[in-house]
């Protein structure tokens, strides 16, 4: 790696670490729990780098791990989400009720 | 990178530029009651995206496994999404580890190709 891609790696953390601390800076402590579920769904975006390491098929080892790593990000995704929104619809019934 | 790939290059960029965007607005949304919602569909937008867009790279030449893979993991998924909301911290953890095993598997791969 030479000097000038490591300065833009760290660009890119630094900036990147004063977003996500902004962003859930003041969150209700109401949705800490759907936040979590959606953060673990947001994170399997590790999926893109298994999707090419599966489809470029350089060795069979590398297919086998991309492999295994589509299945276990996939089903972050789909789990994270559905549980995050079913989460929410039971928010959603419950306001009316605490604020008449 | 050949001038017949530059353009679906731009394109994946600018997917994953969307994407990134995306995801960064879900996350904001999601800290208040009343956007939580529009939290969700950015981030199945942004996730979404970044699929497509990935699917486009012009090293992919083996679809079926990708298919295969994919479709596994939405049937160990669902599953997981339709748990008792009391097993929700533990569901979130393992949750967790399958991420961890994800980023170790692609992160070791990575290397042993090097």
């Amino acid at each position: 790696m030479n000097s000038s891609t490591l300065i833009n790696a760290l660009f890119i953390f630094v900036l990147a670490g004063f977003i996500g601390f902004e962003v859930i800076r003041r969150v209700s402590p109401l949705l800490h729990t759907p936040l979590m579920s959606l953060t673990n769904a947001l994170d399997a975006i590790a999926v893109v780098g298994a999707i090419v390491l599966v489809g470029e098929h350089k060795s069979t080892l590398s297919a086998v791990f991309g492999f295994i790593a589509v299945i276990a990000a996939t089903s972050n995704i789909v789990g994270g989400f559905l549980i995050t929104d079913r989460m929410l619809k039971m928010f959603k019934s419950s306001r009316p009720a605490a604020k008449p | 990178m050949t001038p017949e790939f530059a353009g679906s290059q731009v394109i994946i960029e600018i997917l994953y530029l969307i994407a990134s965007a995306l995801f960064i607005l879900s996350l904001r949304w999601m800290s208040s009651p009343t956007t939580a919602r529009h939290g969700i569909w950015a981030g199945e937008a942004g996730m979404l995206l970044a699929i497509c867009g990935t699917l486009l790279h012009h090293g992919i030449v083996d679809y079926r496994l990708i298919a295969i893979a994919l479709v596994l993991g939405t049937i160990i998924g669902v599953p997981l999404g339709r748990v008792a909301m009391t097993a929700v911290p533990q569901r979130t953890a393992l949750s967790h580890a399958f991420g961890a095993l994800c980023v170790t598997l692609v992160g070791s791969a990575e290397f042993y190709l090097r």
